[in-house]
């Protein structure tokens, strides 16, 4: 007597192809932890690894998914392996606009839960095809209660981003034009995803604002018109 | 009430329900400010380029962190009485200061010497949190003040300024003003004729 099952073909290659993914994902992040702790490496270095293997991923999203919404209470942490992603703030008078852009090599988290214990007040959404990988909150207190250089890297990691909120501070009590043209330089994918509203929305000035910047800096205006 | 006194109470509020292991750290910490000469309008506490260690409390004066760029100087925040501050840029990167800290309204000013700071920080092992949690606050500052640069017209951001500090229309001269709100001199001259 025989008995009739099929085995699901296994893509071979497709299989290896999403492990060397992950491992060139990896490596970024190990890169990165490595240029943050780099005075303290060798004493660090199996913490690192095991925090590395912690993340997960890599996860790809598509233009207009969201990382976490407006009143999340999750506080996983992201690195941002390329791409482009919009934080999406609404200030007290509950207009939104966006406050800062992040981009490949950069982390980002859900401060408000993460670092105040309260829901989110902005979106991340994503402007340019992202890849990430992941740090769960459950998997990032176990880091923590573990050991204390999640500490330090946590303290190096805060302050790029307080500096990079300060410059973009210091931009915007400049003119616009060169604002715009900083940003095109840090995250071009910024350039050719994001549309004219969004940027408007960023450099906190009208469409046509924007449509005229983009004209002077000779930058070709595609999708769509004002 | 006692300098020292008020200043832990400005370290405990910083700390949060996070400060309670470290009462005797940040005591000892607020015990060891003293007293700097006192400052008077025009006088600086720090110019770009220098590297100020130190971990200040302003007891009653106003100042102004000026933003010093090629193009013009503008007014970063303002510091006013009884506030914590430091320079962000040795504070926390150990670079030197792109910043200066202009005294606007004259005033006494404490400061705790980075060797004694090092010392106690050391001593009662306070690791990162306070920095940390000084950060916090610069965090929140930036935002809201982002916030009202992009959303706000002139005459909003000058009635949120006012009503964040009470004191800036008799602080501040009216060319300060327009630089701290982003404004020129007549459009703050034009809205304060309407407004106040």
């Amino acid at each position: 007597m025989f008995i009739a099952f099929s085995v699901k073909p296994i893509d071979v290659a497709k299989l290896l192809e999403g492990a060397k993914e992950r491992e060139e994902a990896h490596l970024l992040l190990r890169n990165s932890f490595r240029e943050y702790l780099s005075a303290d490496w060798q004493e660090i270095e199996a913490w690192a690894k095991d925090l590395e293997a912690r993340y997960e991923g890599p996860f790809e999203y598509k233009p207009g998914e969201v990382f976490w919404d407006m009143d999340d209470t999750r506080s996983d942490h992201y690195f941002v392996l390329d791409g482009l992603v919009a934080e999406v703030w609404k200030s007290s008078n509950d207009e939104s606009f966006i406050y800062a852009f992040v981009g490949g090599g950069e982390f980002c988290t859900n401060e408000f839960q993460y670092l105040f214990g309260e829901p989110s007040q902005s979106r991340f959404e994503v402007i340019q095809p992202t890849r990430v990988l992941i740090l769960r909150q459950e998997e990032e207190l176990q880091v923590r209660l573990s050991s204390s250089p999640w500490e330090l890297l946590s303290f190096k990691v805060g302050r790029e981003i307080l500096k990079k909120r300060r410059e973009r501070l210091r931009l915007l009590s400049g003119d616009r034009e060169t604002h715009l043209r900083r940003t095109f330089d840090k995250y071009p994918g910024a350039q050719t995803w994001a549309t004219k509203e969004q940027l408007a929305s960023y450099l906190g000035v009208s469409r046509a604002t924007v449509y005229r910047i983009l004209d002077r800096l000779g930058l070709i205006v595609s999708k769509e018109t004002v | 009430m006692e300098i020292s006194l008020k200043i832990y109470d400005k370290l405990s509020l910083a700390m949060g329900s996070s400060g309670t292991p470290y009462r005797g750290g940040l005591l000892s910490l607020a015990r060891a400010f003293q007293p700097m000469p006192s400052f008077k309008r025009g006088n600086y506490v720090w110019n770009p380029n220098e590297l100020p260690m130190g971990l200040y409390y302003n007891l009653e004066a106003v100042f102004a962190e000026e933003d010093v760029q090629t193009d013009g100087k503008s007014i970063v925040r303002l510091v006013l009485p009884d506030q914590l501050f430091f320079c962000e840029e040795t504070y926390f990167y150990n670079e030197p200061s792109t910043t200066g800290m202009r005294c606007i309204t004259a005033g006494s000013v404490w400061q705790v010497l980075p060797s004694d700071y090092a010392a106690i920080h050391r001593e009662y092992g306070l690791g990162y949190d306070l920095i940390n949690l000084l950060s916090l606050k610069s965090l929140g500052e930036y935002r809201a003040r982002t916030a009202q640069l992009l959303q706000c017209t002139p005459k909003v951001r000058l009635e949120q300024a006012v009503r964040q500090y009470p004191s800036l229309l008799s602080s501040l001269t009216r060319e300060e003003l327009a630089s701290f709100l982003l404004l020129s001199r007549s459009s703050v001259h034009r809205i304060l004729s309407k407004t106040y």
